[in-house]
């Protein structure tokens, strides 16, 4: 609440059309925004210049959005960032696969951008608490 | 007998005539005779009891009997004994009437002399022992008349009957009296009147019967069924009486009846047995099967009875070689675990080699000790329901795969209509919120030009999907027409050229001269022609160009769509014209792709007997070709009009008579992708 800093989301996916609405979406709500459109390009960007987020989606022509995350959580140092998987499959086993992985957050395509930034807001500010005790 | 020492008894009562016997007794030289003398009848008897005497000469009027009356009495005492009835002068009548009750002479007192009296004794004595003799004779023929298993009739030339003998009248239950009373044809069943009556003509004319049949009528009602010989006796060349000699054999007859009733039924069941489907058998339980009964509908199979009856063809050789095995040890364990009846499945060979299905139904009856007597059982030719068997489990396959198929594009219809979805959703939400986070008319812009391109995305993928749904269920209904394709492909570029000019690629066709026109589905063609030119420009960059060539190859029409585009990766060149496999290349101008429409141009051009595929060289560009048949016959006529059945991830390299043509143009390489 008090950061003057605006905080910076990475959204992956290879369709241009989802990418550049999401980031509107987000820009709108206040949100840096930078965007990757394969798997590879998102972990090259994450590691360098770690994002606050990182939305993320799961099917991609290279490597997948459950590779990325499993990558990310991984990482000592990039394992708080919080991560949201989108999908336009509606198969139960990407989700459990996700949760095991160590995703924070699921959402399926078509999504409300209402309930995209309110996961979004809610991981943040969980990332803030347990930046404060830390 | 000695004659000179004869035994006499005389009852008189009268000593005067009793002394005058004895005196002619011993005038005739018979004094030696002992002669026994009674006066009373009574006492006659008992020394009839006590001597064997040889002759009896009685007087009739005694004191305690008289007139006939002694006779039938002497006569009733001593049944065997010669009697000589001595009477008075005026009893003449008397002595011929005791002649007919026993008597064998009679003298008249008064007349005798010794010479008579001899003579008389002698008479009776002979006549005594004739009588006997033809009465023992009689009694001989008539017990064996009697007693006579024949049944044995004689009837008079007017149809009564003269006699009958007991078997006779026991068999039809009628009485002598009863016989008396009747005539030939109340004995004789209707049926055979007629027969009988000529029977008997002939035999009033002297004519023989030898094992004549006929049927008597019992007095009961019984049938009685006789066999006999006839023949007929004359006195003066007259008729007197037939002779009939006849043996009851209504056992036979009814046997054989009931013989013929059991072969009538027998005819029947082999009858039905015909006519019915199924073939029986009866087959031992020796390790060949011996088969003791087949029934002649085995026909079917080509075969005859005769052929399995003499063991000139085994019941195991027309087992087909490959279940014959496995039907021998399914029968073992079936009959080990005490089963009584069972059915097997197999194939056998028709007598022609034919091969056919059929279900052995075995029934292994058993005796009171558990034994095993023979098999039974029948054998159904069930090859049509096994082939409609087959036909159902290819039907169930055939609509498996499409049950999977549709499954599968629904779930990727779903996930490829959940990506437009999202850009319309987000971006008309975005544009709704317009209040509380004002945009740009820029960016306004910009979200209604991505509404509206994923909404014509979703229209498309819906369209190619309908069409994968309609060609997979088999209904690709194309219509072919005479057609030419050279001036359908023209209408198709200058649509095209538009699209190609905004993007500032050159667009190019060459068609080969001289083409014959021929048959094909214009519609659907220019589907693909439309297909395969668009996607080149998808993934053609600004400045290169895109090529058609039509050219003639053998009986083909070949068509290709050369690009300068990037290429596509060798192993991507197999997915690409199956549903819903894109590849990792993109659209140029960041195009979208239903990931259908090749599969969709494949299933057409395979429809029409042709061909399609791609050839790429990495960094080069991409050739796109379809063949179709300008020579179509008949018979490929009617194979265009069914589309054949998919053969999943088939690739369609092309044929050889093509390959190796190359890229015909080259061009700088970029990312693209191919759907």
């Amino acid at each position: 609440v008090t950061n003057l800093q605006p905080r910076t989301i990475l959204i992956v996916d290879d369709e241009e059309d989802i990418r550049a609405v999401l980031q509107a979406c987000l820009e709108a709500a206040g949100f840096h925004v930078r965007t990757a459109s394969s798997g590879i390009d998102a972990l090259e960007r994450i590691r360098s210049d770690p994002p606050d987020l990182i939305v993320h989606d799961i099917m991609l022509p290279d490597i997948t959005g459950l590779d990325v995350c499993a990558l990310v959580k991984r990482d000592r140092r990039l394992r708080r960032i919080p991560f949201i998987l989108l999908t336009a499959r509606s198969q139960p086993q990407d989700r459990l696969t996700g949760a095991a992985l160590g995703a924070d957050a699921y959402l399926n395509k078509p999504f409300n951008p209402d309930e995209l930034l309110a996961k979004v807001r809610r991981l943040l500010a969980g990332c803030e608490m347990t930046d404060g005790r830390v | 007998m000695d004659r000179g020492r004869m035994k006499i008894l005389l009852v008189e009562d009268n000593p005067g005539d009793a002394r005058l016997i004895q005196i002619h007794l011993a005038e005739a030289g018979m004094a030696s005779s002992v002669l026994t003398h009674t006066d009373r009848l009574a006492e006659g008897i008992s020394c009839l009891r006590e001597t064997d005497f040889d002759v009896v000469l009685l007087d009739l009027s005694l004191p305690d009997a008289s007139g006939l009356e002694t006779v039938t009495r002497m006569h009733q005492a001593a049944a065997t004994r010669p009697i000589v009835v001595l009477t008075g002068l005026n009893d003449g009548a008397v002595a011929r009437e005791a002649l007919r009750k026993g008597a064998q002479d009679y003298l008249i007192k008064g007349q005798i002399d010794s010479v008579l009296l001899v003579r008389a004794i002698h008479y009776a004595i002979e006549r005594k022992q004739a009588e006997t003799a033809l009465r023992e004779s009689e009694e001989r023929y008539r017990d064996l008349f009697e007693n006579a298993t024949d049944l044995i009739q004689s009837v008079g030339p007017d149809g009564k009957y003269i006699f009958t003998n007991r078997r006779w009248r026991e068999t039809l239950g009628y009485s002598e009296d009863e016989v008396a009373r009747l005539t030939m044809s109340d004995v004789l069943a209707p049926e055979c009147h007629d027969h009988c009556r000529q029977l008997f003509a002939g035999l009033m004319q002297g004519k023989q019967a030898d094992c004549a049949e006929a049927v008597f009528l019992a007095k009961d009602g019984r049938r009685v069924f006789v066999e006999g010989n006839l023949s007929c006796s004359f006195k003066d060349g007259k008729p007197v009486g037939t002779r009939g000699f006849f043996r009851d054999i209504t056992k036979r007859k009814q046997a054989e009846a009931a013989l013929r009733t059991v072969q009538q039924r027998r005819e029947q069941l082999e009858n039905i047995v015909e006519r019915s489907p199924a073939v029986a058998f009866l087959w031992r339980t020796d390790e060949r099967l011996t088969v003791d009964f087949v029934s002649s509908n085995i026909g079917q199979l080509g075969y005859e009875p005769e052929e399995f009856l003499s063991g000139r063809v085994r019941y195991a050789d027309i087992v087909h070689h490959e279940d014959r095995d496995r039907a021998v040890a399914e029968a073992a364990k079936h009959v080990a675990a005490g089963a009584s009846e069972f059915v097997q499945e197999y194939r056998v060979l028709t007598k022609s080699g034919e091969i056919r299905w059929v279900e052995d139904h075995t029934w292994v009856p058993r005796d009171s000790e558990g034994s095993i007597t023979h098999h039974q059982g029948i054998i159904v030719d069930i090859t049509e329901r096994k082939r409609a068997e087959a036909e159902i489990a290819q039907k169930n396959d055939e609509l498996a795969r499409l049950n999977a198929l549709k499954n599968q594009l629904l779930g990727m219809a779903a996930h490829d209509l959940r990506n437009p979805l999202t850009v319309v959703s987000t971006a008309s939400s975005l544009l709704l919120d317009d209040v509380s986070r004002p945009l740009s008319v820029e960016q306004k812009h910009d979200f209604i030009r991505r509404i509206n391109a994923n909404s014509e995305f979703m229209l498309k993928l819906i369209d190619d999907l309908l069409d994968v749904a309609k060609i997979e269920s088999g209904r690709l209904d194309l219509e072919p027409a005479t057609g030419e394709l050279c001036s359908l492909i023209e209408e198709n570029l200058t649509m095209n050229r538009m699209l190609a000019e905004k993007k500032r690629i050159q667009l190019d066709f060459a068609c080969e001269r001289g083409l014959p026109p021929f048959r094909f589905d214009r519609g659907k063609i220019e589907q693909v022609l439309n297909n395969l030119i668009s996607n080149a420009l998808k993934f053609s960059e600004p400045g290169t160009a895109v090529m058609v060539r039509v050219s003639r190859v053998n009986d083909s029409v070949v068509v290709s769509v050369c690009d300068q585009g990037q290429g596509i990766p060798t192993n991507e060149l197999d997915r690409l014209f199956t549903p819903f496999s894109k590849t990792t290349v993109r659209g140029t101008a960041g195009e979208k792709s239903t990931g259908l429409g090749l599969a969709i141009c494949r299933k057409i051009v395979e429809g029409h007997g042709g061909r399609i595929w791609a050839e790429s060289e990495l960094g080069k560009g991409s050739t796109f070709s379809f063949s179709l048949p300008v020579a179509v016959d008949e018979s490929q006529a009617s194979d265009i009009m069914s589309p054949k059945r998919p053969d999943g991830n088939h690739a369609s390299r092309g044929p050889s008579v093509a390959r190796g043509r190359g890229h015909c143009l080259t061009g700088v390489s970029r990312r693209k992708e191919r759907g």
